[in-house]
């Protein structure tokens, strides 16, 4: 109860997060979340979650995407109501990386209010994974020129680089505002 | 600047919009590509399957050895091999003993996880690998021999015939139509006697037996038409039999005897309820198995099968003729598409999540790889290589992938763009412009008049027409004539007299009374002249010239000379006048080409003009 009336105060934000199956969305998210609410094990999202966190003076709460192809036109209907997106690619899937940078050519496409973009190269520990500038250039983000972006390398089993990401985040959310 | 503020934002939707049919344009999503994959593969002999019964599906592709662009393995022999791609690396590879034929993969039962087995068919044999293991093989039965062919052999072995006798009763048996061994086709290609001795002596002693090849192989569901239902293999020979195997591949549930050898096979249904099994045939006639029969309906092709695939109700073949046609599964021809190159491979673009599109993938002889929905082209793109072979299906997770085995040995995995525009948009049938009605004229008294009198006099008419056409013909080709011969246009024709082709072109410059006049002359032949006249024919009343005549002393192939003469008008009350320039030859006095410069007005005189002058000049 004590978090809802300090929240009340603070200021919400409504990002949504996307990104290829099994890059590590639903394992990012949980690792926001406080530590009691976080989930032991996850499995694949159906349609799409919504989770709510604080972090950095900030309430936000979560689109979670599904990422199956099937459920991937979902994404563009949240794009109109969010302050921010949250981006994941699985760093250590090469052969996908330009399905990828095709569902975020679509992304940047649909949305048109020029809110920032936060990247998360996930699977960092896995052995042959692609660095964050390599993710960068191959997802051709140097050519995103209408929007503050940032792409932050991640392990999300072991909650490594994730808060950097989120920092970032909630400067540029707090600097808009 | 409120136009300005409106105009703005417009253009802006309008680009975006733009690249958005940009990316629904783009169907192809180059994934990854290894050209040193060192594998080829044709289409049969690939497979996207889930191995581990994790859901992840693992690329399989037995590579055969015969290509000779690719190297073989460490020994520097080429071998077959069957691998086994997770992601962008190789997660297995064995060797396979004989040159591959198919692979497929099917679910032999319902146990918990879900593993695909992978069936390699080669030689006589098929090989069933599960946890990528081998486990089972299973061998074609061999094709029986006939006994009187048998008889005359162990006859031979034993000398009761010699060899003249014995050619002589095979050679009866062909006639009757029997089913002979290769061994017995071999002697009666034979014309030589000294040949058909060396093979009796060779060959009489080892047993007489004839291994059934396979040729082609594909999977039936068993009992119901999904995805991961338990699967039967079905199994085509050199024999000319279709074998169905029951799911564990231990034995064969039916056979049939076909007239042809089968070649490419669809399946339609599952083999406990309502099953077709589609089987184009090498000499280009496809039947139809249809529960215990061989349906009495054969399809004739004008052309030998390079590809079959089942949309739905409808089975589209490609020929070697260029040509994909579709037919209905009971028969019936539905429409034919002619292609501009030789179809070298052909698959079924099923687009799997979303949405439901069939599409038919065929790979062109010129390096093209493009995509049909029925009967419109939908999409063409170019290939870095030839592809030899084409899987589509679901990699990883991802589905809707395409792997393409390239003859250079390379793979690539390309992927279908979820936005990517496949349905078919244009109207088919005629183009639109027939849609428009024709300008007809009112009828009115004095067209119908004339209408009738053309009725009438339709052949007067048009020989009267025909008539004026040949002397308008004539008289043309007698003016052309004419120029070619006086040379009077400033270009020469080839002739003996020059030895090549010329052409003049001259100018004047300048405000008078001193003129300049420019010449560019170009031999456009093949051979150089020498010596060559020019002549300048003015009145000399009016204007003078240093020189009338010059020598030209050479004019080399395919160099622009540019002469200028000085040209001074002594009258200056005189108006203009035109200067001739005759080139010739010191052979004739007919000149290869005449030009004729207008010279313009003294300037002094009329007051004006510079500008009258550039008019002028040619």
């Amino acid at each position: 109860m004590g978090s809802v009336l300090s929240s009340g105060k603070k200021k919400k934000v409504k990002i949504v997060c996307c990104g290829l199956d099994n890059s590590g969305k639903t394992t990012i998210i949980n690792s926001l979340k406080a530590k009691k609410a976080q989930v032991a094990d996850v499995t694949p999202t159906v349609g799409f979650s919504v989770e709510e966190f604080e972090k950095e003076n900030l309430l936000f709460s979560v689109f979670d995407m599904s990422g199956q192809g099937k459920f991937r036109n979902l994404w563009e209907s949240f794009y109109d109501d969010i302050n921010a997106v949250v981006f994941v690619i699985d760093a250590a899937d090469r052969v996908r990386m330009t399905v990828a940078k095709n569902e975020l050519d679509l992304l940047l496409e649909k949305e048109k209010k020029n809110i920032p973009i936060l990247f998360f190269a996930n699977k960092q520990d896995i052995q042959g994974s692609l660095s964050a500038q390599e993710c960068s250039d191959v997802m051709g983000l140097g050519e995103i020129k209408d929007r503050s972006f940032n792409i932050v390398g991640t392990n999300a089993l072991k909650n490594t680089g994730i808060d950097v990401g989120v920092k970032w985040l909630s400067g540029e959310l707090n600097k808009k505002q | 600047m409120i136009a300005n503020k409106n105009g703005t934002p417009t253009n802006k939707n309008h680009s975006l919009e733009e690249t958005g049919s940009e990316l629904r344009e783009k169907i192809w999503l180059d994934a990854w590509y290894d050209p040193l994959a060192n594998i080829t593969a044709s289409s049969s002999c690939m497979t996207f399957c889930d191995v581990n019964g994790d859901g992840d599906h693992k690329f399989v592709v037995a590579s055969s050895s015969a290509n000779p662009l690719i190297n073989g393995g460490s020994t520097g022999l080429p071998i077959n091999k069957m691998r086994v791609y997770k992601g962008t690396q190789v997660v297995n590879e064995s060797v396979i003993l004989e040159e591959p034929v198919a692979v497929c993969s099917y679910y032999s039962d319902l146990k918990m996880p879900r593993k695909s087995i992978i069936a390699v068919g080669c030689g006589s044999f098929v090989f069933l690998y599960r946890n990528l293991q081998p486990f089972f093989k299973f061998t074609i039965p061999p094709i029986v021999i006939d006994p009187d062919e048998l008889a005359i052999w162990a006859k031979l072995g034993s000398g009761k015939y010699d060899e003249k006798t014995g050619y002589d009763e095979l050679f009866k048996l062909r006639d009757l139509n029997k089913q002979l061994s290769i061994r017995s086709y071999e002697l009666l290609s034979l014309t030589e006697r000294e040949e058909i001795k060396n093979l009796i002596n060779q060959r009489k002693n080892t047993p007489l037996n004839t291994q059934n090849i396979l040729t082609c192989m594909t999977v039936l569901k068993k009992d119901k038409d999904e995805v991961d239902a338990i699967g039967c293999l079905v199994l085509g020979t050199e024999s000319k039999a279709v074998m169905i195997l029951d799911p564990s591949g231990s034995s064969v549930l039916k056979k049939f005897q076909l007239q042809n050898v089968p070649v490419f096979m669809v399946t339609h249904g599952a083999y406990d309820n309502d099953y077709r099994v589609i089987i184009a045939c090498r000499n280009g006639s496809i039947y139809t198995l249809k529960g215990d029969d061989i349906s009495g309906v054969v399809i004739e092709l004008d052309s030998q099968p390079c590809g079959m695939l089942r949309i739905e109700k409808s089975i589209v073949v490609g020929t070697m003729n260029c040509v994909l046609h579709y037919y209905h599964t009971r028969g019936k021809k539905q429409y034919s598409v002619y292609l501009p190159s030789n179809i070298k491979n052909m698959e079924l673009l099923d687009m799997k999540a979303q949405r439901n599109v069939k599409c038919v993938i065929a790979f062109l002889e010129n390096n093209e790889l493009r995509i049909y929905n029925g009967k419109t082209l939908i999409h063409t793109i170019a290939t870095v290589d030839q592809v030899v072979g084409m899987c589509f299906g679901i990699y990883g997770t991802e589905p809707n992938v395409l792997a393409l085995s390239y003859r250079n040995g390379g793979v690539e995995f390309k992927m279908v763009s979820r936005v990517a525009k496949l349905e078919n948009t244009g109207k088919g049938g005629p183009p639109p412009e027939q849609e428009i009605p024709l300008k007809l004229p009112t009828r009115t008294k004095i067209y119908m008049e004339q209408t009738e009198r053309e009725k009438e006099h339709a052949t007067d008419m048009h020989r009267v027409f025909q008539k004026e056409l040949c002397k308008l013909r004539l008289t043309t080709a007698r003016a052309y004539v004419k120029i070619l011969t006086d040379g009077q246009g400033p270009v020469s024709q080839s002739n003996h007299m020059t030895g090549g082709s010329i052409r003049l072109n001259a100018t004047v410059s300048g405000l008078g009374p001193l003129f300049k006049i420019r010449m560019t002359i170009t031999n456009t032949g093949q051979k150089a002249i020498t010596r060559i006249p020019v002549v300048f024919i003015y009145n000399q009343q009016i204007y003078l010239m240093k020189q009338s005549i010059i020598e030209i002393p050479a004019l080399i192939p395919q160099v622009q000379y540019k002469m200028g003469y000085d040209v001074l008008q002594i009258d200056e009350t005189a108006g203009s006048d035109s200067i001739r320039i005759l080139l010739c030859t010191p052979q004739s006095a007919i000149p290869v080409i005449t030009a004729v410069v207008n010279m313009p007005l003294t300037d002094a005189l009329v007051g004006s003009v510079p500008q009258t002058a550039m008019g002028q000049q040619r």
